[in-house]
Order: structure tokens, then sequence, then C-alpha cells
């Protein structure tokens, strides 16, 4: 287990590099200077003299491999260069920034498993009711309508129309910051986030348990005198999830597309609206690094994905 | 086990290719006709067919999607208006005779912004799924049929773009090149060439040690007419439906780069572009047929297509799983 | 049913008597099944016989409802054990006689088992499915011993390894020790030997008749394989396109083919006693049973018929003839078709008899 891990791991490295590397090619496709990308407000205004050396030290009028390096070593040192707009370190604009991204992507992503996998197992039990049809049609919607449109829905109906729930933002200005103010702001962005992500879950386990079910040793199970619902839970409830880890793990870019568009919408302080706001001001160094740090963290989750499948895949071990 | 690539959910890579892997030798059988049987030989294609017209929704959507194509392709004749006639006399006005859907934040005839858009969003989505199929599935060819080192280069930029947030980057390289529909269609296509790729990919590798491909190459056939011949018959059908739901997938991220405001340019009338309105409260909350109608249409035209695909996917599996 | 259609013996454990299967499919209704009968008595070994497509593996799993209830619609019947009839049975009534009086073994042991429980677990859940009462401990301890009975080495540690982690052999062998573990009555076993190589099959037949003699049950053993019949089987039913075509004693099978199908597999068994140069084999295909013809399904292959208008017209009967039964209109002919396809062949087929 511990070497296929370590395996894994190994490939993942080629991967990581590369990502690094396409964004260090997207630093190069910016118009203007590379150096006011990946340079501190001081270093740039401070002794000429210093900024030579540091320009030096970039590698900046070297081959591009040597500049690619040199941009590794910055990366490691923990500089992700300066924002353009507001001049000051990238570091200290995503600070503040991640934690409500996490909660609200994680929230989302929770809801999303704990109703979206159990009605794909009722409807896959439930096949060809009317249970069933309303779950494929609601799964449908769920992907077809855009997540910015059940945004705005979902705002008018809840926050206008109703009256019940605030229609942005994370907290109540001027007022304590209270856990259920907290919530009061979370429900609808992470329910809306929720609800885009439910569709394809509530597929892919509906189609994963019919599969399953169908297998040889479902038939066996039951040849045995297992009683049906023991079937589905001993034998076919396991086995339909292993495929779920790798979904799961694909839809990350989808979970992270659908987050930046929720942020906006629902102008949540988060990693999703920086970026959006980066681009409209052309404020290159934050949208690298937002890139990157979601690449990164894509390659993460798929690590995590592959290992939970091996412990739930005993033939995946080797 | 069942792999997804990402950007367009509804796609089942891995059962798409055993399907099509199972109704290639399904056709295969099909053509050993025997004289004792009664049943006529029939061409996987028009089993396929036949099946697709069974599934009555995918059907009506069609009929909506040849519909809402046709409505594109004729705008100047259908819309009542110009839909960029601006007319400050008359802004933000509720559907009424003249206006069936009302009028924008800048007098212009709502309907008719929504007739020229559907240009913009069928436009868009068609060619970035038929360019990135097209990429993906040359790549997937190479990728497949040539093993070795080069296939595993190739799989690791699909991983490698796989993890790319690709809306954020997509948004950048918009925000780079500038905002036509060309450059729209050539970055999305850049993004989602990797699915098809995967694919194809895979109905290469399991098709080319199959009996009828070695029995191909022991006749002496080259690699390229067997390429052409028996890989491509196999994956055409995979292929098609992952081109229907890639369309669905560029038209949603379409309609969102125009919402952001980075996708076509105003005064174009495209469908995420009308929906940037609905930014203000005042607008949400009073005034439905600026956003509703431009919603709704990307909605049901995008859930159209997920239709159709859904239906191509079942006719041509012969599984019934579902 | 028809006058001559087989008495059921009373002393038969499990019978099967007219069972019709169809499945409803989106192409039209496949008539899997159409109207078998047969029985097996304590301590015998039947032997099924045909070849894919012949239904023999559907009308055994509708024995024990296995049988996915849409698309499968069954008809006919009773199928009778235990003076009950099986097919209307409650679901739950079932269970209690799946696996712990009649026990399946299934043709692929890498796809019958889970691959994410431990095989032990799964000899273990085969027993305690049935005896609540029995603790984990106690029913490791029998899966253990019962992988020791049926041969598998260091049955310890294997009880905690996972199906791929066996052999092909020994994953047989820990079926049929999942199939014995409550002493079942009857053992079904589908095609136990097909997925295995050679050296193997003999040594899993082997342990078949061992496990027999020591639970003393009855076995059903379907296969389309004439050499594993003429060494395990007691009685054989030969099965054609969902119908049984002849049903006799194996000795009686092998001397006196009494249906020109049988005479066909007989036929294209390859020989070593002989030179052949070409083999004999059926001319033609099984026919769809999507749509089946009118007459004798046989017929259109049939080396007997020649066409004949009987054949292709109407539905041929179970007859008894001599100490068989078969279906075939021109019965007494087999004798000569049998000298002639010897003659053609250059050897007497009939297995026993003195070569010529």
């Amino acid at each position: 287990m511990l070497a296929y891990l370590i395996r894994r791991v190994l490939i993942a490295i080629p991967v990581l590099l590369g990502i690094l590397a396409m964004t260090f090619i997207l630093v190069h496709m910016l118009p203007g200077d590379p150096a006011t990308v990946m340079l501190t407000p001081e270093e740039l205004q401070g002794n000429p003299e210093f900024l030579e050396m540091r320009r030096a030290e970039l590698g900046l009028d070297r081959p591009l491999p040597v500049q690619y390096v040199a941009w590794l070593g910055e990366l490691l040192d923990g500089n992700l260069g300066q924002s353009f707009h507001r001049k000051v370190p990238v570091t200290e604009m995503l600070g503040p920034r991640v934690m409500p991204t996490v909660i609200l992507s994680g929230s989302g992503v929770l809801m999303a498993l704990l109703f979206g996998v159990p009605i794909g197992i009722a409807a896959a039990l439930r096949q060809n009711t009317k249970f069933d049809y309303a779950s494929g049609v609601g799964s449908m919607l769920s992907i077809s309508v855009p997540t910015f449109f059940q945004g705005l829905m979902a705002i008018y109906v809840f926050s206008i129309w109703l009256g019940w729930l605030p229609s942005g933002g994370m907290r109540t200005l001027g007022s304590p910051e209270t856990t259920f103010d907290l919530v009061k702001h979370l429900i609808l962005p992470a329910g809306v986030l929720s609800a885009v992500l439910m569709g394809p879950y509530v597929r892919y386990t509906r189609q994963s348990l019919l599969d399953v079910l169908r297998l040889d040793h479902v038939t066996t199970a039951r040849a045995k005198g297992v009683p049906h619902m023991g079937v589905v839970v001993k034998h076919a409830f396991r086995n339909s999830l292993i495929p779920l880890t790798t979904v799961l793990a694909v839809q990350i870019p989808a979970l992270l597309a659908g987050t930046v568009i929720i942020e906006f919408v629902f102008t949540w302080p988060g990693m999703g609206r920086l970026v959006i706001e980066g681009i409209n001001t052309r404020d290159y160094p934050v949208i690298l690094a937002v890139v990157m740090i979601t690449a990164v963290l894509v390659l993460f989750f798929n690590f995590v994905a592959d290992a939970t499948a091996a412990i739930l895949d005993p033939r995946i071990r080797i | 086990m069942i792999r997804d690539n990402g950007a367009p959910k509804g796609i089942d890579a891995e059962a798409i290719v055993e399907a099509a892997i199972a109704s290639g030798e399904a056709a295969i059988e099909d053509l050993d006709i025997d004289d004792s049987t009664m049943s006529p030989p029939r061409s996987p294609f028009k089993i396929a067919v036949r099946r697709f017209m069974k599934h009555r929704l995918a059907l009506i959507s069609l009929i909506f999607v040849i519909f809402i194509v046709v409505v594109a392709l004729l705008a100047p004749l259908v819309a009542p208006a110009d839909p960029n006639a601006v007319d400050l006399s008359s802004i933000r006005k509720p559907p009424s005779g003249a206006h069936w859907l009302g009028t924008d934040s800048a007098g212009r005839d709502v309907l008719s912004r929504i007739i020229y858009g559907a240009r913009v969003s069928l436009t868009v989505g068609i060619a970035a799924a038929l360019s990135a199929a097209g990429l993906g599935t040359f790549l997937g060819l190479v990728a497949g049929f040539t093993k070795g080192w080069v296939d595993m280069v190739i799989m690791r930029v699909v991983d490698i773009f796989l993890s790319f947030p690709s809306l954020i980057v997509i948004l950048l390289l918009v925000a780079i090149l500038g905002p036509s529909v060309i450059t729209i269609v050539l970055v999305i296509a850049f993004f989602e060439w990797p699915t098809s790729c995967r694919i194809v990919r895979q109905m290469t590798l399991a098709l080319r040690e199959h009996d009828y491909v070695l029995a191909a190459r022991a006749g002496g056939s080259s690699n390229f007419r067997i390429m052409r011949r028996h890989i491509l018959a196999g994956v055409v059908s995979p292929l098609t439906v992952v081109t229907t739901l890639l369309s669905a997938s560029a038209i949603l991220l379409e309609a969102a780069l125009s919402f952001l405001g980075l996708g076509v340019r105003q005064p174009q009338a495209s469908w995420g572009g009308m929906l940037n309105e609905a930014q203000s409260i005042t607008v949400l909350e009073g005034m439905p047929w600026l956003w509703l109608p431009p919603g709704i249409a990307i909605a049901a035209t995008v859930l159209a297509i997920n239709f159709i695909g859904d239906g191509l996917r079942d006719a041509f599996d012969p599984r019934q799983t579902r | 049913m028809t006058s001559d259609t087989p008495v059921v013996d009373p002393q038969a454990l499990l019978s099967v008597e007219d069972l019709h299967v169809t499945f409803e499919g989106d192409e039209g209704t496949v008539e899997a099944v159409r109207g078998v009968s047969w029985e097996i008595r304590p301590g015998e070994v039947l032997g099924i016989v045909g070849e894919s497509g012949s239904g023999k593996s559907v009308s055994v799993s509708s024995v024990l409802g296995l049988l996915p209830s849409p698309p499968a619609v069954i008809s006919g019947g009773p199928v009778t054990f235990d003076g009950q009839n099986l097919l209307e049975l409650s679901e739950k009534k079932l269970r209690a006689v799946r696996g712990k009086k009649i026990a399946m073994i299934f043709q692929d042991p890498m796809t019958a088992f889970n691959p994410v429980k431990t095989i032990g677990h799964q000899i273990s859940e085969a027993i305690r499915v049935h005896d609540k009462s029995v603790s984990r401990s106690a029913a490791k301890d029998r899966s253990i011993e019962l992988l020791s009975m049926v041969g598998v080495p260091g049955p310890h540690a294997r009880f905690s390894q996972y199906p791929h982690e066996y052999s092909g052999g020994m994953r047989q062998r820990a079926m049929i020790a999942m199939a014995i573990a409550n002493r079942q009555r009857v053992l079904i076993a589908d095609e136990p030997t097909t997925a295995l190589d050679v050296t193997i099959q003999a040594q899993i037949l082997e342990l078949l008749e061992v496990v027999r003699n020591e639970t003393d049950a009855a076995m059903i053993l379907i296969t389309h394989d004439l050499g594993v019949i003429a060494e395990v089987a007691d009685r054989v039913v030969v099965m054609y396109a969902g119908k049984v075509v002849e049903s006799t004693s194996v000795l009686s099978l092998f001397q006196n083919p009494r249906h020109p199908y049988t005479l066909g597999l007989l036929g294209s068994l390859p020989r070593l006693e002989v030179r052949m140069d070409t083999l004999y084999s059926i001319p033609g295909q099984p026919p769809d049973m999507a749509h089946a013809p009118p007459g004798c399904a046989f017929a259109a292959r049939c080396s007997l018929s020649r066409g004949r208008a009987e054949c292709r017209e109407s539905v041929p009967e179970l007859v008894k003839v001599g100490d068989s039964w078969s279906a075939c209109h021109f019965v007494d002919e087999m004798e000569i078709a049998t000298e002639n396809v010897s003659q053609e062949i250059g050897l007497d087929i009939r297995v026993g008899k003195e070569s010529q």
C-alpha cells in the first residue's frame, strides 16, 4: 500500500512541474516586463543597483530555463510577487481570502455529497419509478442551468421575494461576528453550489450502483441466501463507491469554477472574487498565484482520491 | 470504473468506451448471417437510429435545437427589431405590444437580442466543441496508436491541462487576447480537448488489440489504413456523444464569460451578457423580463443538448443498465 | 404438457416440469427456455449439456429465482423441491433454500467473488446468513476447516486474503467450499471447469467427486464439454434451443445416441485413435431465440432431417425410446444415421464400442 502511494506521488511530480512550467509560460506571455510581476514594491522602487542585482538573480536577461529555475527559487522562498493594483505582496492579499473560499467550497461539496449520494442510491434501487425519473430530471437541470443563473434565481426567491436570507457577503456589516450570522450568509451560496455539484453526483452514484448490482458477485451473494438489502449494503455499496472517488477528484476543477462564479454572484470575499477582480484590473501576479495554487490543490486532491480508492479497493494496492 | 474528465459533467468516459466496444462487437456479430434464422442483418448505425427515435425526450430536444438553429440562422428575418438599435426614450420598459419582451437599459428590444444572442451561443458552442473534439481525436489517435513515450508525454500533458482550473485561465487568456468570438472559441477548445483525447485514446488502445484489427494487419493493411477504417469507425459513436456534450459545456462557458463581463463585447447581443444586467438588485427585483428570458434560453438550449447527448449515448449502448 | 412427457419420479429430490422462461427486450421477446423438464434423485449426478444459448444456465438459475425479474418472465413449472413449488415461494422462503439446501457453484470464480472482501469473510457469510447464532469466530473456524477440506493450502492465512490473491484453481476450490458450507442436498455446478486450465479441470472434478461423497449431495452439472459428462455424470439431459432433445443415462448417451444433435456432438469430439484431417462439425448456427422457428429448432442443421416437411413444420415431442427419451420425429432412423457418420469419420463414434 505504501509503495503504491509513493508511486502515485512520484507520478505527480512531473505533473506538478508541468503546472509550474505552464504558469511560468503564462507569466511571460503577459504584456509588460516580467520583473514587475515578480519583484516586490520595495525592490522595484529602491536602490537601482539593488534592482539590477535582483534582476540578475532572476536571470531576466538570461535564457528562459535559467529564469525558470530562479523563479522556482522565489516561489520556495514564499515570494509570489506583488500585486500591481494594490502594491502589496500577493501573499498578503491571498491570506484573508483563503478561509472564506474553503468554507464555501467545503460546505458546498459536503452538502452535495450528503444529499446527492443517498438520492443516487435511492434512484438506483427504485429504478424506473417516478422518483427515479424525477431525480434524473433534477440532475439534468442541475448541470444544464448555468451556475450564475441558479444563483440569481436563488437570490430572487429567498432574498428578495421571501426575504429570509441575505443576498450577499459573508457577514452583516457592523454586526458581531457570530457563527449564526455566518451560517445565515453561507446557506444560499453554499446551497446553490451544492445544487450545481449534485447533478453529477446523483447520476454517477446511481449508475455506479446499477452497474455493480449487475455484477456476478451480486448473483453469488443472492444464491447464498443473503437478503436483498444485505446484498445492497454489504456487496454493492462499497464496490460502487470506488469509481465515485475518481469522479469526485476529477470534478475538483469544476468545483473551483463553480466557486468562482458563486463568489462573484454572492459577493463572497474569497479567492474566486479576488481572481475576477484581478482579471478586471489586469493584476497578473494575483491571477497567477491563484491559478497556481488551485492547480496544486487539484493535484493534491487527486492524490487523496487515489489513496481513498486504494483503501476501498484491495486490488489497487499492489 | 467510471471516469469523468472534468468540465463536461454529463460524460461517463469509460462507460462510453465500453459501450462503443460492445456495440462494435455486436455489429460484427450482427454481420454474421445465418441461414437458419429469420432476422435480417442490421447495420449498427440503423440500430442506433432506431433506438434514438424511441427516446422521446431526446427527439423533442432535437427538434427544439433544430428550431433554435433555424431561428438563429434566420435572425434578420425573424427578429422584430434591430438588436442594437438604441432608444433612450424607452429604457427598461416592461413587455408590451411593441416589444414583446420589453426593453433593456439602452432601450434595445429584448426579444431581438435574445434571437441574435442565439447566434453567439450556438456558434461558440458548436465551433468550440468541434475544434476541441478534432484536436482531441487527433492526439488521442496518436497516443493510442503509437504507445510508448509519445503516449506518455501526451497523457502527462492531458493531466496537466485537467489539473488547471480552466475557467480562471480561460478568463485570463480572454482578458489578454481580447474578447472576440474566435478567441473565445479557440480558448475554450484549448481547454476542452483533453476529454475527447482520453476517450479516443482508450478506444484506440482497446480496439487495436481487437481481433479484427489484428486480422487486418495480418492481411497486410498499412497502419494508416487500419487506423482510418477500423478504429475511426469504432471511435465515431463515443465521439459523437462527447462532442454533443462538449458543446453544452462550451455554451455554458461562453455564457459565464459574458456574464462576468469578459466575453463577447457589447453592444453585441449575447445571452450571458444580457444576464450581466441582473447584477443590480433593482433589475433583479422588479424587471424579470431583463434576466429571465436569457437565463431560460441558455438553460433550455443546454438542457436540450444534454438530452440529445443522453439519447445518443443510449442509442449506441447495447447494455440495458439504464 | 403432453402425454409423452416423462412422468415425475416421486423419489426425485428436485424436479422441473415444463419450465418456460422468456426475456422481454428492446428487440422483442426471447424464448430462452421453451418447456423443459428434468429431475434429479438423491446422490445422483445429472449432467445438462448444450451449446451457449441453449438455455441450460437460464433454466437452472430460474430454479433458485436468480434471474432479474424484469426482464425475465418465468411460467410453467412446477419446480418441486422438498414438497414445495419453488416458483411460488415468497422471497423469504426461497432465501431459506438458497445456499442452505440448494447451492450453486459458478463458472468464473474471479467475478463470482466480491473483490473487496476477503474469501474467508465470504465463506463465513454463507454460514452466518442462515444461522445467526453462529459467532464470527465459530464461522471463521468452520471456514478454515472447509478451505482445508477442499485442498487450499495454508487455510489460516488464506482466510484473510482477497480473491485476486488466489490462483484460478484455488478460487474455484474456495467457491466449492462456500457451496458446501451448509451441507447442501443439491449442488448446482454451472460450467465449473470452463474457466480453468485443463490440468486444473481434472483436479476440480475430482474434488467435486470427493465433496459429493462426503456430503451425499446430488449434483447438477452444466457443461458443454462431453468429456466432463463422461467422467462424472450418471444421467444426462441434452438441451438445444431452449428444449430438452434427449434425456438418458450417460452410458446410453455415448453408446446409443438417440438424437441427431447428440450424434453431432459425439461426432465432433476430436479422437486420438484415428488420424483426422478435418474435424466433423455440425453445420450452421443455433437459431435466434427471438424468432424461434416453427418446427424442430434443429431442422436446419440436422443430417437426419434432409429437409423433410415434418421437421420444419411441427415441433417433435419427447418420446420414450428404449431407456432414453428423445425429441425427434425420425428417431428410429438414428441407428443408421450413427453408422453413416461413423463411416464418414472413419471410426465408430459410439464411445465404448469396439473400433471398426
